[in-house]
């Protein structure tokens, strides 16, 4: 049985705690935990996943950065290796608010897009 | 001579109350209404707020302050909405007459029919906290350190202590952190976080940021630029614990310590503040104590839920609208109370002649206990924190026959 | 800097004092440096004080200090027409809370009337509620005078010190003096920024001035140090007090709120022994005695309104009798004139400035009056304390008076640009010249506006830019430091 984490939901504001713990390859959950909740924490024991956010460099404007996101919840392990690829690449207008900026980021397989317009 | 325009609706603030204000005006049919907007681009906070967290009860989608803002812009922008940019309100007056300034349309008034407050608030700085020690470069309010890294594309510092563990500090401990700074601690004098549980662990838990309750900063130290902080532990009181300071080397204060309402406007067009939340005694179509201001969102009384801000934003500019229509202004004779069980309430008074929604925060964090308004109507709970805004709608029948007062209560159970 | 010419004075610290004899000096013809180790003029004690021109009443009798307040507040009233700065005119009332202290009352008035002020009325309990209807309730008496003002000083500074230099001074900020060496009649001055050559040394260094006259040999003058804080509170409360009020003074307090030049409150002074001459520190304790001595002269006034904290250091020296000022030509180096001052600095400045340049006459300097001294010199418009139809008139001449950078206190970026091409270079340097940054919000949504002016401005990178001189740098660097580095079209 792997070890037992302690963990706390953040789906909602409640913050309810529960210990999880695999076995036999399925994944157990001890707590007053909801739907969504236990959802969350079963990825969260599995493999642990944030939504990056961040700005990228922008040039040929007068506005110096654009914020940017992942599409979807991107590997916490990663976050600093991502970081630093998109610390390495500048975007110049026009972008469009969605646009994918880095595809494929740091190889997970979750696009970093564009979080707001950059018309001019 | 100075030009006096004359228009339906003034809304002063495009950040998303004022925008969410401006679009409901012009679907319920206000043609004539121009927004006031100090920055070079509408959004207001949100274009700062670049983390995600905002939406989910509009839009039903976890997006990012600049999404959220961006969408309210799209949707003014389909409607025409007049977004006046760069453009700063000087004054108000109480026939809302506001004497209005930029650099494109000089200086001129405009004379409206009706004006709703959007001004959103300020950080509680330095000066007003007292912090004793020096006075080196390198402190700065939370927020104000957020527009630097996050729309300026400049670092603060590099060694990083934070003060006051709301959402904000939270927020900006893990933003840093992935900028390359090192946070070494966030202070907290309450003994629990106060902002929001998923930020502890996604700010701080994840980064293995030291969160210290119960701590304050004693002193700030550095002659040209901070070199670090003297922090300790408090009582219940808030008194220093004598013994127990230690000093943290680092190059850079940031400041979470509490948001104002910007009400300086308010006050000079006559409008009335309530000292628990800062912001304009208001009935419950959001209008002040001066007939024909409105007032919504965070210069109301700060808020943690921008949904919410937007909601209040509609609201106001139903009542705007009910007056610029010349619909019969009903009085607002039934005044609302929160006892010391509640921090703050909105709307301050109401009619009692509909539904309500009442808008407030418990004074210290609660479990299992029951929202009393007046002896009419209760609504259990399981738990409550002053940080989380609570929203009840209670129906407009029972307040039949009220005159007077109702008192708003909190009764634990347990 | 290098080398330059020989001059004829070289005055040490700009300071007010400084800066007002600069000013003097440069009537005459003749070679003029003006020397100060701070980036701005008025940076160091100068503004860390109660910035009022007061009645020479709390200067002993007989004293040089209070001989030198002699007239200053319509010599002030008149350099600030000729400088276009502000003076705030205000009156001056000591309240007695006790029937003791109301000898002190009359102390005052003698002491003052020694020194040829005039105008002074001894008034009880019902005419005091009249001019302050917010003093405690304890006032017995009170020492009322009119025709009093207050100025805010680096203002003053930098209007004094631009119109010497209009006139031909030479100003070196960021220049401090690490040695002096007497060679062929004249002296030489080892600086941050080179070797600078005077005939006449005036040491105007303030609490430094005891460093600069060891190193001219003149090693047993000492400085007594205190630290004194004082507070601002928010212009919410400005109506509590329309004159400078006045309580008890002692080696631990001088007990004084007052209006500021621009619609604050000041008050002070809480006094205790620094622990070195850099120590700036205000300490929680220092707060609330500050607070105490504010509200025992307005009871209603509270801790919540405060805006600011800030400490001065205020020198006393030991060659005068009686804390006394001590303004005297050196015992041991020639042509050189120490100017040892206090409290009230400010207000006897102008007379200082007289006095050393009498002293300097006498020791040799020449005395030709300079025919082209231009003796006005122009601000620029401030908008916030214009009416509607100057505002009007400012933002059709200037459309960037109709952009607000600075929401608390009004301040446009026509103002913030003049006081950079003028000679601001730091956030501090545009702070005291136009305000921006010292209200409600202190600087938290106008320093960007404020740091982003001054890249443009000067030309130079966002991490140039400091707080306040060297060392005290607004921002550390860049994120993404990386992609900036590669330049652009990468």
């Amino acid at each position: 049985m792997k070890e037992a984490k302690d963990l706390i939901c953040i789906t909602c504001p409640k913050g309810c705690e529960a210990k999880v713990w695999s076995e036999q390859g399925e994944i157990k959950v001890k707590g007053k935990i909801c739907k969504k909740g236990k959802a969350y924490l079963e990825q969260e024991f599995r493999e642990p996943r944030r939504i990056l956010t961040t700005t990228v460099v922008v040039k040929e404007s007068s506005t110096a950065r654009l914020p940017v996101r992942t599409a979807r919840a991107f590997p916490k392990k990663d976050l600093f290796k991502a970081m630093e690829q998109i610390a390495r690449v500048s975007v110049k207008p026009p972008v469009r608010i969605g646009e994918v900026v880095l595809a494929d980021l740091a190889g997970s397989g979750v696009d970093l897009i564009a979080a707001d317009d950059l018309l001019q | 001579m100075m030009r006096t325009s004359h228009i339906d609706l003034a809304v002063i603030g495009a950040g998303p109350a004022g925008l969410a204000a401006a679009v409901e005006a012009k679907h319920l049919g206000v043609k004539d209404l121009v927004v006031f907007e100090r920055d070079e681009r509408p959004g207001g906070i949100l274009r700062q707020c670049i983390h995600a967290g905002f939406g989910l009860e509009k839009f039903n989608e976890e997006l990012t302050g600049p999404e959220y803002a961006n969408r309210y812009i799209k949707m003014a922008e389909s409607w025409g909405i007049d977004i006046s940019l760069d453009t700063t309100v000087l004054d108000i007056d109480k026939n809302r007459t506001l004497t209005v300034v930029s650099e494109q349309g000089g200086l001129r008034q405009v004379a409206c029919k009706s004006v709703i407050l959007a001004m959103g608030c300020r950080e509680r700085p330095r000066g007003a906290l007292g912090i004793p020690g020096t006075r080196p470069a390198g402190v700065f309010t939370a927020g104000h350190a957020q527009r630097l890294i996050n729309v300026e594309g400049y670092m603060p510092g590099r060694t990083v202590v934070i003060l006051g563990s709301g959402d904000i500090g939270l927020i900006m401990a893990r933003r840093l952190t992935l900028e390359g700074a090192q946070v070494k601690a966030v202070a907290e004098i309450l003994p629990y976080a106060s902002g929001l549980i998923r930020n502890v662990v996604q700010c701080l838990n994840d980064f293995a940021i030291p969160l210290l309750l119960r701590h304050t900063v004693a002193e700030i130290h550095g002659d040209r630029r901070v070199e670090g902080v003297t922090l300790v532990q408090v009582d219940d009181r808030w008194n220093p614990v004598e013994g127990t300071e230690q000093f943290i080397e680092c190059d850079t204060l940031l400041l979470s310590v509490g948001l104002i309402p910007e009400n300086e406007l308010s006050k000079a067009a006559g409008v009335m503040i309530d000292p628990k939340t800062g912001g304009a005694y208001v009935s419950d179509y959001f209008e002040s104590g001066v007939e024909g201001l409105f007032s919504c969102g965070n210069v109301l009384h700060v808020n943690d839920v921008v949904d919410n801000v937007s909601l209040e934003g509609e609201s106001a500019a139903y009542g705007a609208f009910r007056r610029i229509k010349g619909l019969p202004a009903e009085s607002s004779v039934i005044s609302i109370e929160g006892d010391e069980t509640i921090g703050q309430i909105v709307p301050q008074r109401i009619t009692g002649l509909r539904d309500v929604t009442f808008h407030l925060r418990v004074k210290r964090p609660m479990k299992k206990f029951i929202l009393q308004v007046g002896d009419r109507f209760e609504k259990k709970y399981p738990y409550a924190r002053p940080s989380e805004m609570i929203w009840v709608k209670v129906p407009g029948d029972i307040f039949r026959d009220v005159r007077g007062s109702i008192i708003v209560h909190c009764e634990e159970t347990s | 800097m290098g080398e330059t010419g020989a001059y004829d004075v070289v005055v040490i610290g700009a300071g007010i004092v400084g800066a007002m004899i600069a000013r003097e000096l440069s009537k005459i013809e003749g070679r003029f440096a003006l020397l100060e180790k701070k980036a701005f003029p008025c940076f160091g004690m100068s503004k860390a004080g109660l910035s009022q021109i007061h009645l020479p009443d709390f200067c002993p009798p007989g004293s040089l200090k209070g001989r030198l307040c002699k007239d200053a507040p319509s010599r002030f009233r008149m350099l600030a027409g000729e400088l276009d700065v502000a003076y705030r005119e205000v009156g001056e009332l000591w309240v007695a809370l006790e029937p003791e202290q109301v000898a002190n009352l009359e102390a005052a008035k003698t002491r003052g009337e020694c020194h040829g002020a005039k105008g002074y009325e001894m008034i009880g309990p019902e005419r005091i509620r009249e001019i302050e209807p917010h003093v405690t309730p304890k006032a017995v008496a009170g020492l009322y005078a009119r025709g009093l003002g207050v100025v805010y000083v680096p203002e003053w500074g930098f209007a004094l010190v631009e119109n010497a230099v209009q006139n031909g001074l030479h100003l070196h900020l960021q220049t401090s003096v690490s040695g002096i060496e007497r060679e062929n009649g004249s002296y030489r001055l080892f600086t941050s920024r080179g070797t600078i050559t005077g005939k006449f040394l005036v040491n105007a260094a303030g609490i430094h001035s005891d460093e600069i006259a060891r190193m001219i040999g003149d090693r047993d003058i000492r400085l007594d140090l205190r630290k004194g804080t004082m507070l601002i509170f928010d212009k919410a409360v400005s109506h509590l007090v329309h004159n400078m009020i006045y309580g008890t003074f002692s080696e631990r307090h001088s007990q004084d709120i007052a209006p500021t030049a621009h619609g604050n409150l000041i008050l002070g002074v809480h006094y205790v022994r620094p622990e070195h001459k850099e120590d700036r520190k205000v300490t929680r304790q220092d707060i609330l005695e500050t607070v105490k001595l504010g509200k025992e002269l307005i009871p209603v006034l509270s801790e919540k309104e405060v805006i600011n904290s800030f400490s001065g250091i205020l020198p006393s020296n030991n060659r005068a009798p009686n804390g006394d000022f001590y303004i005297a030509p050196s015992e041991q180096a020639p042509g050189v004139i120490h100017v040892l001052v206090g409290a009230p600095g400010l207000t006897a400045a102008p007379g200082i400035a007289d006095l050393v340049v009498r002293l300097l006459r006498d020791q040799g300097m020449m005395k030709e009056e300079k025919k082209s001294f231009q003796k006005t010199r122009a601000g620029w418009p401030r908008f916030e304390s214009a009416t509607l139809p100057e505002k009007l008139r400012i933002v059709g001449q200037n459309p960037k008076y109709g952009h607000v950078l600075c929401r608390c206190e009004q301040v446009t970026e026509a103002e913030i640009l003049e006081a950079i091409r003028r000679g601001a270079d730091t956030m501090d340097g545009v702070k005291h010249l136009t305000r921006a940054g010292m209200g409600r919000c202190q600087g938290s949504f106008c320093s960007i506006p404020v740091l982003n002016a001054l890249v443009k401005e000067l030309g130079v990178a966002p991490t140039w830019v400091t707080k306040n001189g060297a060392g005290s740098h607004q921002i550390v660097g860049y994120t993404k430091e990386a992609a900036m580095a590669r330049g652009p079209g990468e």
